[in-house]
Parts: structure tokens; C-alpha cells; sequence
């Protein structure tokens, strides 16, 4: 894991030596989403993905310009390492338990806020993370 | 030959997924092979504890309807090679200062060197230990 200034454009790099992978966070970024953005990288290396048998540098510019994970410009490992992150740093279970303590009543802008205080995540993170698993 | 295991790690997981996905059981495919192989044989190989030979893998290969270099890993390359590969890569991809890179290629030199572990590497480790 390393910390590098890595400009406006880029969350993280992963890069294979080719095995096993050095993270570079963009430090610049806000801690919270670095740590999706650390899942995000983490997924890749559990998931397996490949990037081309010549390729040992994979770039991850910034997905946030979509409102959601199904964007075109991301690929699909891209999603699933999303989603992977996702489970690693807000679990379902976990999330699960949080949102039941609200009650029935729909969530608030302010239970939004809790939730991403709690879990130490972006407030988009968290609305993401809540509409995937169908909580909102 | 830390390099050869993860090779055929790597080979056994991706004949693995292509037989799974080919609705095959390892005994079905080691049957099919000439000579054939095993159940057992195949699990092996699977696991990347077994080596297939050459053309047992171009059989599979065919078997399984995929190109014989998907099925094959990259060899991996001497560090003296993949580090300077990995700056010039960097710099294509990215417009980075000259000291990031050198401190991300050192990281990279650092992970390369110490971290090669295998499978087989971590049942060595409690005997050396137990040395200490």
C-alpha cells in the first residue's frame, strides 16, 4: 500500500508485479472514499481479474462522475470490484442491523448522514451501497 | 520455481473455470483426454499440484472450446525486466512527477523481492520457525 499524489482524475492504481499487487491510493482523494477506493483495488486482486497479459499497470479514474455503478464507461470488473468494496466496508448485515433500527419509517437526509458517519464512507457511497440492496 | 508453481496455480484455476463452465466433471474431462487421465489427476491439476503435459493441455484445450493461450499464463518476468516495464508503463498511462514514479517503482522492487509467496511457500514457513 502506498500513498502517492496522483492528480483530479485518478482514485487508485494497481499494479502487478505481477503478483502480488501494489495499491497506490490517491491521497489527494478524502479519506473515506479512500478506503473504497483501497476495497475497490482489493477486489480486483480477490476477484482475479486479468488486464491483458502485458499489462501491469491498471488505472482507476474516478467512477463518482456516474450517479451509479451501472455506468458505461466502467467495466465489468470494474462493477464487481464496486461491489466488492461495497460488502468489505459496508457489509450488508451490518447495514442491515443499522437501518432496522430506524424503524419502518423511510430514512431521513439525516439518517443518511449517521449512516455514513458510522460506516466511515462518502454519503453517495452510502446511498449507493443502501439503494443496491434495496434499503431505500 | 516460486514463478513455475504460481504458473500452474494459475493454469489449474483457469482449466477449472472452463471446465465448470463446460458442465464437465474432472472425470468426464480426463476421460475424454488420450491417454486419459484421472479424476484424481485432474484435481490435481486443478490445484496446480499436478503439471499436465503439453499435449494432455492442448487436448483440454479443444475439449473445452478455448484458444490454447487463454488457458496458458503469462511467464512472469525477472524483476531486472518488469520494474523498468512497470515505470515506462506508468509513464504512458499517467502524467506523474519523476519522483512519484521512482517511489512507486521502489515499492514495486520491494514487493517483488519479498513477497513471492505461493501456496507451497506457507507450508515451509512453520518449520523454519520452529528453527528459531
Amino acid at each position: 500500500m502506498v500513498y502517492e499524489s496522483l492528480g483530479p482524475e485518478v482514485y487508485g492504481l494497481l499494479i502487478w508485479c505481477p503478483k502480488p499487487a501494489v495499491i497506490c491510493v490517491n491521497r489527494e482523494v478524502p479519506e473515506p472514499k479512500q478506503r473504497m477506493v483501497i476495497a475497490h483495488e482489493m477486489g480486483h486482486v480477490h476477484l482475479g481479474h486479468e488486464f491483458g497479459s502485458d499489462q501491469y499497470v491498471h488505472v482507476d479514474r474516478r467512477w463518482d462522475r456516474y450517479r451509479d455503478c451501472i455506468a458505461p464507461g466502467l467495466s465489468e470488473q470494474d462493477m464487481e470490484a464496486n461491489q466488492f468494496a461495497g460488502e468489505l466496508v459496508m457489509p450488508t448485515k451490518l447495514l442491515q442491523e443499522a437501518v432496522a433500527k430506524y424503524g419502518n419509517a423511510p430514512l431521513t437526509e439525516e439518517h443518511m448522514q449517521e449512516l455514513a458517519a458510522k460506516f466511515d464512507v462518502s454519503e453517495q457511497s452510502m446511498t449507493i451501497r443502501l439503494s443496491r440492496l434495496g434499503l431505500i | 520455481m516460486r514463478e513455475a508453481n504460481l504458473f500452474y496455480v494459475t493454469l489449474g484455476q483457469r482449466i477449472r473455470e472452463r471446465r465448470e463452465a463446460a458442465s464437465l466433471t474432472q472425470a468426464q474431462l480426463g476421460g475424454q483426454l488420450d491417454p486419459p487421465v484421472t479424476r484424481a489427476s485432474i484435481a490435481n491439476v486443478e490445484a496446480g499440484k499436478q503439471r499436465l503435459l503439453a499435449h494432455s493441455l492442448a487436448q483440454m484445450a479443444q475439449l473445452l472450446h478455448v484458444p490454447i493461450d487463454e488457458l496458458v499464463p503469462p511467464v512472469l518476468r525477472p524483476t531486472t525486466e518488469l520494474v523498468p516495464a512497470i515505470e515506462r508503463e506508468l509513464r504512458q498511462k499517467l502524467d506523474l512527477k519523476p519522483a512519484i514514479v521512482a517511489r512507486l517503482a521502489r515499492a514495486v522492487q520491494h514487493v517483488s523481492t519479498t513477497h513471492t509467496d505461493t501456496p507451497s511457500d506457507h507450508a515451509e514457513r512453520p518449520t523454519r520457525t520452529k528453527q528459531r
